[in-house]
């Protein structure tokens, strides 16, 4: 029977390709579907690890954690009984179910991710859905850390805030092992301390079935906290600058001398650091972001301002240094000065008669310190604030710092292809005309004087871990002891004397040296500035005060920074 | 004409070999369908094995009954199980299709009963006329036999087994002398038939054998299945996962993993080992079957053999090639594997049939 035969070759094919293809899938292509089965069964839940907190010097919070309660669902296994479910949230989140729906379909998870159904939910409400979850398929109470600023505004710029990484970031980072739903400091020492705040996600591997329920655990990484960042600042100084500050505009900082540790910094107007924390800041975010104010610039770093008299400091150094003034020289204020042919005013028109460098640092004498100025030229000026850290950033430990500008004559010669003429030197002896500093520019300037010529790399760090970081004062600009010495005593007698311009910043029983300063700044009123340091005769702090718009220096910030020493003073800093 | 009624002549390879598959079915089933804290008795494997059971005793029963008895028997047969199949159409349907008649607790398939009448039928026709001498208009007859049920299962709806009836003709035509050349015009005149066959086809049908061509063009809809199935295979590797313990079947990846997908469960937890065992019994009883066919002096057991022997082949190639992704996804049963009463009973029928042929045939 020679068709069966056939129609039995032809089954024997059959069974042969069949045959073959089992060798080919069991044997060469193994690796492939095991793989694919492993994939198919295995999901990592991602352990969110806390970050590390940010601490004041006396170790309370600046930055901590707290867990929070979010609502989320699986898609596959609650999208059909979406409405249902969402019935009887809706009561317990206090929602429109019809919102919740369309939360629900809005979203677009990525695999195995969870959608985000409510945020930050409280224990109450987490604890009423937990009872009803047999109800809720596919929906679930996820908890994680959240990141909280007990001091909410007051320490906001300094603190900073971490938040999602954006999409920018997240390519730029992942190298170093970041997920994309990992929280990055965006500002400030968040920012700043990135690399030791970041905890480590940990990953719980499961094992699951087709309907994405868990069979049983397989492994574990353990999420590794943060370290915690102890900085160097006072909590408490903070939260007095903050009340201080508030409704102006404008920034104080305040600095140790010891090591050059910041006590305080605070900008105003400021922001809530909270409001980044979590969805619900939204609003508030947007106001920060583009409302009026540009609460989230941190003036002390960012701000760049015409320093006004309190530059009168480093005229008053150029010169001396030159020669062309010893303390004793004596120059005369007729409330009018003319080079070539223009005529420069003191702000006091009645003149101030003949003056030594105290008084007339006491006065804040602009006739004397356009002579002295001019005399001692615009390369020596420039020199001199360079030395002490204008034109450059301080290398404070936050991010963004602006650099300030001082100009010089090579610059105008690039910049307008003119010359350097003496009436620019006269303004910038007094602090006008294109200079541009920070407020921290001007505290670091202040501090040099007080320590003797120390430039401080200011910084905010105390420990990391337990583990004293702190840096040593850096860059010292070497300069004859006398020199320091006449400009303290000027300083002195702004405070002290019964005329000085910087009276208002007295603390009864507590020697203050200071200078103000008011910049011009265009047709509104103009900035404020107080620039100090206590005990006058061994200084332990220095302060900068500056107001944007905030008037006259001796008005304005010396009153402010006398608030700011009686509290020091009161709290044992000085 | 003498014949051999002895008992010698019982082909034990034959009986034995069903039993084997039926044993690796068993602890398939009892993988797959497994629930904790569920007493044996209670297993679907259990169940299985009642209906096995059902089978073994029908064998015995068979192979005592002369065949050319069933002569008589062919068109009663056929009629009954047409009207079955209309029956099945008024039934409420389960998974969407009409395919089950329930019977006081049991359901069966009609359908499963349709391919062995049909045989029954063909076997009487082909053996009674002989081609030379077929008027051609009489010619029709052996197509329109098959046609009936054909579209009957067509309806419920149950593709995979209303295309299996055409190799079973083919090949029972193909041995009563119907020359091979018309067989492949036929069979190309039905390719090009075919698009307009697909657009009646329900919506599913149509997804699956678009799927067939590209399974990762729904990966979570229809060509999920061929992918999970897939998968499963192929982790299984050479010696398998071992008895319960493969996570496509444990984790319910693979769908309708205790009917019609239970290969992927055997080439899962088995290995290349176990899915070459089964299809080597399978062959055992393919060859054993065609050479009954070939040594059968009388047309009528002749062709027979050679319809269940095609029937059976025709499912296990056209079941193991679809979860391996070789053919589109058709609801075919694995024969003694898969999970269902009907299938079972009328695998062993079929089974008995051709324990009797060799029995019975006629020795010159």
């Amino acid at each position: 029977m020679k068709r069966v035969r056939r129609l039995s070759w032809f089954a024997l094919a059959g069974f042969l390709v069949l045959a073959a293809n089992l060798v080919r899938m069991q044997v060469f292509q193994n690796e492939f579907y095991r793989l694919r089965s492993e994939k198919n069964r295995i999901r990592v839940i991602y352990l969110e690890s806390a970050r590390g907190r940010i601490l004041d010097r006396s170790g309370s919070a600046l930055a901590d954690n707290r867990l929070s309660f979010n609502c989320s669902a699986i898609d596959r296994e609650a999208r059909p009984f979406v409405e249902k479910s969402s019935a009887i949230l809706a009561p317990i989140l206090g929602e429109d179910a019809g919102a919740l729906e369309k939360r629900f379909y809005g979203s677009r998870p990525g695999a195995f991710q969870t959608i985000l159904i409510a945020e930050d939910i409280g224990v109450e409400k987490a604890v009423a859905i937990e009872e009803r979850l047999d109800l809720l398929p596919g929906f679930m109470i996820e908890t994680r850390p959240q990141r909280e600023y007990p001091h909410g505004s007051a320490a906001a710029h300094l603190v900073g805030y971490a938040g999602p990484m954006t999409d920018r970031e997240a390519d730029a980072v992942e190298l170093y092992g970041y997920s994309y739903s990992d929280w990055v400091g965006q500002e400030g020492v968040e920012k700043s301390y990135e690399s030791y705040l970041r905890g480590f996600s940990g990953g719980l591997q499961i094992e699951v079935d087709n309907r994405g329920r868990m069979v049983r655990a397989l492994g574990v990484r353990e999420p590794q906290a943060g370290k915690d960042v102890q900085l160097t600042v006072d909590a408490k100084l903070q939260v007095f600058l903050g009340r201080l500050l508030e409704s102006r505009k404008g920034s104080v900082i305040v600095m140790e001398l010891a090591g050059g540790g910041i006590l305080a910094m605070d900008s105003a107007p400021s922001f809530d650091p909270n409001s980044f924390a979590s969805k619900r800041g939204r609003k508030e975010v947007r106001r920060y972001l583009y409302g009026e104010g540009s609460p989230m610039v941190n003036r002390g770093i960012r701000g760049q301002y015409p320093p006004g008299s309190i530059f009168k400091i480093v005229t008053a150094l150029a010169a001396l240094e030159r020669g062309r003034i010893t303390p004793q020289t004596r120059i005369s204020c007729a409330g009018e000065w003319v080079l070539g042919g223009n005529s420069f005013h003191c702000w006091n028109s009645a003149g101030h008669g003949p003056q030594a460098l105290t008084e007339a640092f006491a006065h804040s004498c602009n006739i004397y310190f356009y002579n002295a100025g001019v005399s001692a030229g615009i390369d020596a000026i420039f020199q001199k604030s360079v030395e002490l850290g204008f034109a450059r950033r301080t290398q404070i430990d936050l991010p963004e710092e602006k650099k300030g500008f001082v100009p010089s004559r090579e610059w105008k010669k690039k910049r307008f292809r003119e010359p350097w003429y003496e009436g620019e030197t006269a303004n910038l002896a007094i602090g006008q005309g294109y200079l541009q500093i920070t407020p921290l520019q001007a505290l670091v300037m202040v501090a040099a004087v007080a320590a003797d010529g120390h430039v401080f790399k200011p910084h905010v760090i105390d420990k990391i871990d337990g583990i004293r970081v702190a840096p040593e004062r850096s860059r010292t600009v070497v300069y004859p002891a006398r020199g320091w010495e006449a400009v303290r005593r000027g300083l002195e007698e702004v405070v002290s004397s019964p005329t000085g311009t910087g009276r208002l910043a007295r603390v009864p029983g507590l020697e203050i040296a200071g200078k103000t300063g008011t910049a011009q700044s265009g047709q509104d009123k103009p900035h404020a500035w107080f620039v100090g340091y206590a005990p006058a005769k061994n200084p332990k702090v220095a302060l900068v005060v500056f107001l944007e718009h905030g008037g006259r220096g001796g008005v304005s910030a010396a009153g402010l920074a006398s608030s700011v020493f009686k509290w020091l003073s009161e709290s044992a800093y000085l | 004409m003498k014949k051999n009624i002895g008992f010698r002549q019982f082909d034990k390879v034959l009986f034995f070999a069903p039993l084997g598959i039926f044993l690796i079915g068993f602890l398939s089933i009892y993988s797959a369908s497994f629930q904790s804290r569920q007493a044996l008795g209670e297993t679907l494997a259990m169940r299985q094995v009642i209906w096995m059971g059902i089978g073994v005793l029908l064998v015995f029963l068979v192979v005592r009954v002369d065949y050319f008895r069933l002569q008589d028997l062919a068109w009663p047969c056929y009629a009954a199980s047409v009207l079955l199949l209309i029956l099945v159409l008024f039934m409420p349907a389960r998974l969407g299709a009409h395919r089950w008649i329930g019977l006081g607790g049991f359901n069966f398939q009609p359908s499963e009963i349709a391919k062995l009448s049909v045989i029954l039928v063909l076997a009487n026709f082909f053996s009674r006329n002989r081609v030379e001498y077929l008027p051609k208009e009489r010619l029709v007859i052996p197509f329109l036999v098959v046609a009936a049920p054909f579209f009957l299962v067509l309806k419920e709806p149950d593709l995979g087994t209303a295309l299996s009836l055409l190799p079973i003709l083919f090949s029972m035509l193909y041995l009563w002398g119907f020359r091979a050349k018309v067989m492949l015009w036929m069979g190309l005149a039905a390719a090009l038939v075919s698009p307009v066959l697909f657009l009646f086809l329900k919506e599913y049908q149509k997804a699956r054998l678009l799927v067939f061509v590209n399974p990762n063009a729904d990966p979570l809809g229809a060509g999920y299945t061929i992918i999970q199935s897939k998968i499963a295979i192929g982790s299984g590797g050479v010696f398998g996962k071992g008895f319960m313990s493969g996570p496509q079947n444990q984790l319910h990846f693979i769908p309708e993993r205790h009917t019609d997908f239970i290969f992927a469960v055997v080439a899962e937890e088995g290995g290349l080992v176990a899915s070459l065992i089964v299809l080597a019994l399978f062959w055992l009883i393919v060859h054993r079957g065609y050479r009954i066919a070939a040594q059968i002096p009388d047309r009528l057991g002749s062709q027979l053999a050679c319809g269940v022997t095609t029937m059976l082949a025709v499912q296990v190639i056209v079941n193991i090639g679809m979860t391996m992704g070789l053919f589109p996804v058709v609801g075919v049963p694995l024969p003694l594997v898969s999970y269902g009463g009907t299938s079972v009973v009328m695998t062993m029928l079929a089974i008995g049939l051709l324990l009797n042929l060799k029995i019975h045939r006629p020795l010159f």
